[in-house]
């Protein structure tokens, strides 16, 4: 009897190799309660497998760990706090926003932007801390502990070619240019993802460079100083497994429907949506191109390449 | 032993010797886990919530004897399928002291398509359909993919037992599916001939 039930289980499961399933409906077919019970299996096994994921929320998270917490002595202040859940009322700006990047990639040529006359003195560096996996079928990109794998290896003089004439800018548009004052242009971020000691292993921080040379002092000055801001650092988390419910800036790769992956980073304050971070990186995994977009609108606020 | 497994053991260790952050990490990677099980096996979100608070609180408090025979998560589910028998068992008794009906509370979750997806409505009512133990051996091996050892050890019975628990669990589960389906269902009437 236990072989019987081992059989159709596995059978139900999937897991025999081709030959053994054969054999094991043929031994099924001569068993009178076989072909049932190996439909109840599988109808059992398909309403499971299609089912969703159940997560607390996070004033929920809190509680249980603050509960927990005090139970066993532990003071909730010692404890680290529970990250924002990434909100899915992000997602109609993040979408209005990929349709608008995917336009100005194929707008801009990549290479004569390479290949163009800047002043030279604007190079920028795009360090990005990733993990060691891109789940390319979850389409996210993991933001965890290892080190820097992505790097923007822009032309110093090319780079600073700004991705729309002056007329087609918005008020708000800028193009963002590493700092003059900057000695080594090649090292100036634009944006660099950190992880500073002692902070949680997905938990990066992102800080953007401001320029004054070119685009609009005061939103750059305003921008970085906000950014800079200890109660506004970006978050990073991954959002394809189990830590990803709980970050304040999320970064997943949108479908180009090309060889070249189009990267997003998504950064959120107060449950909406403020800053939206697309690059593209080619089959090198180098950076080549770079927009950020304000969602509300999807006005271009910067971009590169 | 497997990375995580090993990982557990390194921040059980960490919090023993007095390290929060140990505590916050070994929260963080189990505790949805935890409470998938609980709200599965207790079918209400509040009580889902006590039991997860119960059986992390239980486990820190004796984590010192853990003696690490097992992986950390397996003693944990273990931990986590005994608390929310102990719940069920409370709240089995308090709705037979209080309530003229022994209706099951309706789980407010789903409000929020984000922090709560749940499981299909008539799934739901089939596990509930189920005896508790082989609830329990369902939801673990088939619900929360965990190993048949692992859910053995979990249950604290043979793995031969719950082989023989998750196969009929499945046939009772099929079985009460089928009767929650709808009699137009082409397959329901498929399964039913």
């Amino acid at each position: 009897m236990r072989d019987f039930e081992e059989l159709i289980a596995a059978l139900a499961e999937g897991t025999l190799d081709d030959a053994a399933a054969r054999e094991a409906e043929a031994a099924l077919a001569r068993h009178p309660d076989g072909a049932s019970a190996l439909a109840d299996h599988r109808r059992a096994l398909a309403a499971i497998r299609d089912t969703g994921v159940v997560s607390m929320s996070l004033e929920e998270r809190q509680s249980v760990r603050e509960a927990v917490a005090g139970a066993i002595g532990l003071g909730v202040t010692e404890t680290a706090a529970v990250a924002r859940p990434f909100r899915r009322s992000l997602w109609p700006a993040l979408a209005g926003s990929a349709a608008v990047l995917v336009a100005m990639l194929a707008i801009v040529p990549m290479l004569s932007d390479l290949q163009g006359d800047g002043d030279g003195d604007a190079a920028f560096e795009l360090t990005i801390r990733t993990g060691e996996s891109v789940a390319d079928d979850a389409g996210t990109l993991d933001l965890t502990e290892s080190d820097p794998v992505l790097s923007f290896g822009g032309d110093p003089e090319a780079d600073n070619q700004p991705l729309f004439a002056d007329g087609q800018q918005s008020a708000r548009s800028t193009v963002v240019e590493a700092p003059p004052e900057t000695e080594d242009t090649t090292e100036a971020p634009i944006v660099t993802t950190t992880q500073p000691a002692g902070q949680h292993a997905e938990t990066t921080t992102t800080t953007l460079a401001k320029s004054t040379e070119m685009g609009d002092p005061a939103l750059l000055d305003e921008l970085d100083e906000e950014m800079q801001s200890p109660s506004n650092r970006f978050d990073s988390a991954p959002l394809a497994d189990e830590e990803t419910d709980c970050v304040d800036i999320a970064a997943e790769i949108l479908p180009t429907g090309t060889d070249e992956q189009v990267f997003v980073f998504a950064y959120e304050r107060d449950d909406k949506p403020t800053l939206l971070v697309f690059f593209g990186v080619d089959d090198e995994g180098v950076v080549d191109r770079l927009a950020v977009l304000d969602p509300d609108g999807c006005d271009p606020l910067a971009a590169r390449g | 032993m497997t990375d995580r497994a090993s990982a557990d053991i390194e921040l059980l260790q960490r919090y023993l010797a007095g390290d929060a952050e140990a505590f916050d990490e070994l929260m963080r990677h189990h505790e949805d886990r935890v409470f998938g099980i609980c709200l599965r096996m207790l079918r209400d979100r509040e009580a889902a919530l006590d039991a997860t608070q119960d059986t992390f609180i239980t486990v820190f408090r004796k984590a010192s004897s853990f003696a690490g025979r097992s992986a950390f998560s397996t003693w944990l589910y273990r931990v986590a399928v005994n608390t929310c028998y102990d719940h069920a068992r409370r709240a089995k008794r308090h709705r037979s002291e209080a309530l003229p009906e022994g209706r099951d509370p309706v789980d407010p979750a789903g409000e929020d398509g984000f922090t709560a997806v749940e499981l299909r409505p008539d799934l739901e009512a089939a596990l509930a359909a189920l005896p508790e133990e082989f609830r329990a051996a369902v939801v673990l091996a088939d619900v929360e993919g965990l190993g048949l050892q692992t859910v053995a050890d979990a249950l604290g019975v043979p793995v031969g037992t719950v082989k023989s628990r998750v196969f009929r669990g499945r046939r009772l589960l099929a079985d009460a599916l089928g009767n929650l389906a709808d009699p137009s269902d082409p397959q329901s009437e498929e399964h039913d001939a």
